[in-house]
């Protein structure tokens, strides 16, 4: 606990007001985070954001949606839409397999709590990340956007990237802005 | 009410336990003994016991003053009335021996009362000439009197704003109840003024007000507890024929109503936004005119009296309808209103009180000029004959018996037959007369979950039908497994009507609203109009109620102002000087229609377009027929209104109504008849959450196309397509040249076909403007429910929401004026996001480039 820069303290302290919104990092707790592959990365998701993970299936392209919207899919009878992580974080496109996995996680909006279903490449396994493996986010300057990023863990000689999954589909509309 | 001396013992016996066990600090529990109380007092006063009612009346009082927050010292309060329990079962093991019941209560009464009054919270009316004594009278005056100058307490105590951010769960459910109560009043109002001497609608009406009253006492509403508090006592004395149930009686309790609803619009906002409700709502006024309604000062018309604007009274449709004369009528009339007189001294006389010689005597005497405006009692008591108590035991055995009806008189004397009698009371049945009173048993169960059954239960079906159509399935030569297979189809098909029959509530609650409407337009434009209502079971979808109310007001409104001429007029007419607008709802091949008649004026073409040509609508030279004249009047900026009266030609206009439905995906239709009136006739789909739509498929994607938005679709000849200057494209339908949407380009898909004249094209309209779509292929028509998009995606414009396929996929549900406001968009013009999808910056029209020739 001792060796955590103080940064961190700081934000801390600020996320205790996130309800505003302002962009701060979010605060990276201790607990089970489940883990996958995003193109040879490894990201993590707070356990309770995930409400269900399945294998591809169908998915309705609506128009007028940014290329990372894939689309739309049928949730036992809700509609919900899915987005490709890989293009929404600018990796190169891969094509779907039986190991690409749509997670459906919860996420707060504003008007309330939604589903949205996120493609990655596969899902590793859900670990129990504790305090002492965590570490803040290096900053990358500008060439670099880190603010999806709430944290970073070293488990097992491996760095997992820990997402701020809320801010990840949040941030921008996820339908095209024309005009 | 008859019950056995064991049983007034046993509740007796009750009420102690429940005074003794009370906390006062509980008020649910001093919430059980007021109505404790109030059952014994209907006991006593049905045995005679005047006493122990006036002792029953101080108690109540006394516990209202408990929690009122009125006394000084409750627990000492408490302790008094324990006492005044046992001097009730005294009273009551007298009367039972037969012994006289008469104990003196006064001294109880007054000891009571000094408890109260020396509370340092209560602020009672102390005004000149109203010295406290006044306040609690002793056991002469009857008790209800003294109940009502003390809560004129609450008006006067200064009203603290109160902090309602502490229990919003309490107060939400408040608000919706309210509502509803609200609504059920406003109702009852209305039938109890074609119908003043209905105990049973006075009752009705009583009961609303009397829970609210609790309720905003129990969560601290101070205003709200004192205008329904007022109201209730108005109320229970017309129950107790103390007044006669007037037209301004009926306005003072709308007038409640109305002050009601903006308190409670005031609470709502300060619930949810937070914040407080301490403005004035003009409450003291308010009261002070019930209290003068209840004085008398107002000069309340009787009630017998045929009312200017009711024209629903049985005599008035029973001469207007030719069955008897007004002469009969005033007779019988006059008759009914002796028949009362006659009773009381009827009843003292069969209980043996006064002789048939006395009562002949005091008759006699009430006819004389100095004893005209006497009571029959009253007579009784200064001749000497009778005592007072006697008398008021006597009227209050009066009041159960209800006067003869007018109806029976007629009857009994011969004026009228029974036939007509009854023919006429089935007209005046038709007004809401009984379907006010009737509620059907209902569980309220939140929108979310009933959203969520019926998510559930489309699944399911999908589900059922992806099993019994699996190709392994359906190589089974089992018997029973099919025979169980279609068994199983038929309760997931049941299952899902019963689970969207939930979604749909009947139309009454939303017609019931125009009662109130039509009867203050009449009121306000001293025009005779009445309303008729059929068909008000017909169920529609619950999220359409809301959003049709509006354009009914509208229409309803439209009707009065405009439709129905003025008394005069219609006599010049030779119509009957009443007006009817008939509200009319019923199921029509897989629609919902409502219609708005009225028997008013009509439109008249004429001058509808030379109004439209004014407005530059229509040009000068083109011939319009009738119907599409009519149909100007949906034209946004339209008005016939010659004068802008108070109620209409405030901005919302029939465009805003043809909208309003339009978005419900219904149409609206205007007929009229010169002098006959005119018919408005709404139709809607039979619920939002299912449309009937059209499947295409362009390249691999499937979108659905609402059937009502589709006119044809055919595959044009090279010669039907042309191009403008090498981009536009339009294809020629019939006469028409309309433009060419190519689907795929809009919606980003790649189309099999890359020329019209290989694909097919679908005529679709919106709001009068016709477009081709290019499709692939028409898969099917189908009815497929809507599903949201979701907060996300709403935004997008070619799109109306989605839905579940046959094979679970999602399909896209197209919205027509979306795209074409894209297709303007991809055309070169530019589009704004979020804006309405109305193509309302488009010009051309169906005669773009070449008229009909």
């Amino acid at each position: 606990m001792n060796d955590l820069p103080t940064s961190f303290e700081q934000h801390n302290v600020k996320s205790a007001t996130r309800a505003d919104m302002v962009p701060v990092a979010v605060q990276v707790k201790e607990g089970k985070y489940l883990t996958f592959e995003l193109a040879q990365e490894q990201y993590g998701l707070g356990i309770l954001k995930v409400r269900e993970i399945m294998g591809m299936m169908d998915i309705t392209h609506v128009p007028q949606t940014p290329a990372f919207v894939k689309g739309l899919i049928n949730l036992r009878g809700r509609v919900i839409p899915v987005v490709d992580l890989r293009l929404k974080f600018g990796l190169p496109e891969k094509e779907y397999t039986e190991r690409t996995t749509i997670i459906v996680v919860e996420i707060q909006a504003e008007t309330g709590l939604i589903l949205i279903g996120i493609v990655v490449d596969n899902v590793s396994e859900v670990m129990h990340i504790s305090q002492a493996d965590l570490e803040d986010t290096p900053s990358f300057g500008e060439k670099l956007k880190t603010d999806y990023i709430m944290g970073m863990a070293k488990v097992k000689g491996r760095v997992i990237l820990l997402l701020d999954i809320d801010r990840v589909l949040t941030d921008e509309e996820l339908t095209l802005a024309h005009g | 009410m008859s019950l056995e001396p064991q049983d007034i013992g046993r509740m007796l016996d009750d009420f102690n336990l429940g005074l003794v066990m009370a906390d006062p600090e509980d008020l649910i529990a001093l919430g059980g003994l007021i109505e404790k109380i109030e059952k014994l007092v209907e006991v006593f006063q049905s045995s005679g016991l005047v006493p122990a009612v006036d002792l029953l009346f101080s108690l109540k009082k006394a516990v209202e003053s408990i929690i009122l927050e009125q006394v000084a010292d409750k627990e000492a309060t408490m302790e008094q009335m324990g006492q005044g329990a046992s001097l009730l079962q005294d009273i009551f093991r007298n009367f039972k021996a037969g012994i006289d019941a008469s104990i003196d209560v006064s001294s109880f009464i007054t000891t009571l009362k000094s408890q109260t009054t020396s509370g340092p919270v209560l602020t009672l009316d102390t005004s000149p000439g109203r010295p406290p004594e006044s306040v609690w009278p002793g056991t002469e005056t009857t008790p209800r009197t003294s109940e009502r100058q003390v809560v004129r307490g609450p008006a006067q105590v200064n009203l603290e704003p109160y902090d309602v951010g502490a229990d919003r769960d309490l107060f939400f459910s408040f608000i919706t109840e309210s509502i509803e109560h609200i609504q059920s009043i406003e109702v009852n109002s209305i039938t109890l003024e074609q119908d003043p001497q209905n105990l049973e609608t006075i009752n009705a009406i009583f009961r609303p007000f009397h829970t609210l009253k609790g309720v905003s006492g129990f969560l601290n509403l101070p205003q709200i507890h004192a205008l329904t508090h007022e109201v209730e006592n108005l109320l229970d004395d017309a129950r107790n024929e103390r007044l006669p149930v007037s037209p301004a009686f009926i306005d003072a309790i709308l007038d409640a109503v109305d002050l009601l609803k903006k308190m409670i619009r005031e609470l709502k906002s300060a619930v949810e936004n937070g914040g407080q409700v301490g403005t004035d709502f003009g409450l003291a006024a308010f009261l002070e005119r019930i209290k003068a309604i209840q004085q008398g000062d107002v000069p309340a018309e009787s009630a017998e009296e045929p009312s200017p604007y009711g024209g629903m009274k049985l005599g008035e449709i029973l001469i207007a309808q030719g069955m008897i004369s007004e002469h009969d009528l005033e007779e019988v009339v006059a008759n009914q209103q002796q028949a009362r007189l006659r009773q009381l001294g009827d009843i003292l006389l069969a209980s043996g009180r006064i002789s048939r010689g006395d009562l002949d005597e005091a008759l006699r005497r009430q006819l004389t000029a100095d004893d005209r405006t006497k009571m029959i009692g009253e007579i009784l008591i200064e001749t000497g004959k009778i005592q007072p108590d006697l008398v008021s035991l006597a009227i209050k055995e009066q009041e159960k018996l209800r006067e003869p009806k007018l109806g029976e008189l007629l009857i009994r004397e011969n004026q009228a037959d029974a036939r007509e009698v009854a023919a006429a009371l089935r007209e005046q049945k038709k007004f809401p007369t009984g379907t006010g009173l009737v509620t059907g048993q209902t569980v309220k169960v939140e929108t979310v979950k009933l959203d969520g059954l019926v998510d559930m239960v489309g699944e399911l079906v999908i589900a059922q039908s992806l099993v019994s159509s699996n190709d392994r399935i359906a190589a089974f030569k089992d018997q029973k497994l099919l025979r169980d297979l279609s068994h199983m189809s038929r309760i997931t098909s049941e299952l899902q009507r019963t689970a969207m029959s939930m979604r749909m509530v009947p139309i009454r609650q939303t017609f019931q609203k125009m009662i109130r409407l039509v009867r203050d337009l009449s009121r306000k434009s001293g025009k005779l109009v009445e309303l008729d209502m059929d068909g008000e079971e017909t169920e529609i979808d619950r999220n359409m109620v809301e959003t049709i109310y509006d354009p009914l007001v509208h229409m309803v409104r439209n009707s009065v102002d405009h439709g129905i001429e003025s008394p005069g007029i219609r006599e010049k007419k030779g119509k009957d000087t009443t007006g009817h607008i008939v509200l009319r709802a019923f199921h029509q091949g897989g629609n919902v229609v409502i219609q708005i008649v009225d028997d008013g004026q009509g439109l008249d073409a004429r001058r509808i377009i030379s109004k439209a040509i004014e407005r530059g609508l229509i040009a000068p030279e083109e011939h319009l027929s009738e119907t599409t004249a009519f149909n100007l009047i949906f034209q946004p900026g339209f008005s016939t209104a010659e004068k802008v009266t108070d109620v209409s030609g405030r901005g919302v206009g029939m465009d805003v109504v043809k909208k309003t439905i339009e978005k419900l995906r219904g149409k609206v239709e205007v007929a009229s008849r010169p002098d006959h009136g005119t018919t408005i006739t709404i139709r809607l789909p039979l619920t939002l959450a299912i449309i009937d739509g059209m499947i295409v498929r362009v390249g691999t994607n499937r979108y659905i196309l609402p059937t009502v938005a589709i006119r044809e679709s055919f595959r044009p000849r090279p010669q039907d397509y042309f191009t403008v200057k090498g981009q536009g494209e339009l294809i020629k339908v019939r006469e028409n040249l309309l433009p060419l949407v190519r689907l795929g380009e809009v919606l980003g898909s790649e189309s099999t076909y890359d020329h019209p004249t290989a694909a097919l094209v679908v005529v679709v309209e919106n709001e009068g403007k016709r477009r081709c779509l290019m499709v692939d292929e028409v898969l099917g028509k189908q009815e497929v429910v809507i599903k949201s998009l979701g907060e996300r995606l709403k935004h997008i414009k070619a799109l109306a929401g989605g839905s579940i396929m046959g094979d679970g996929r999602v399909g896209l549900i197209l919205d027509i004026g979306g795209l074409f406001t894209i297709s303007d968009g991809v055309g070169g013009r530019s589009w704004s996001r979020g804006g309405p999808t109305v193509a309302d910056d488009f010009e051309m029209d169906e005669d773009w480039g070449m008229g009909p020739s």
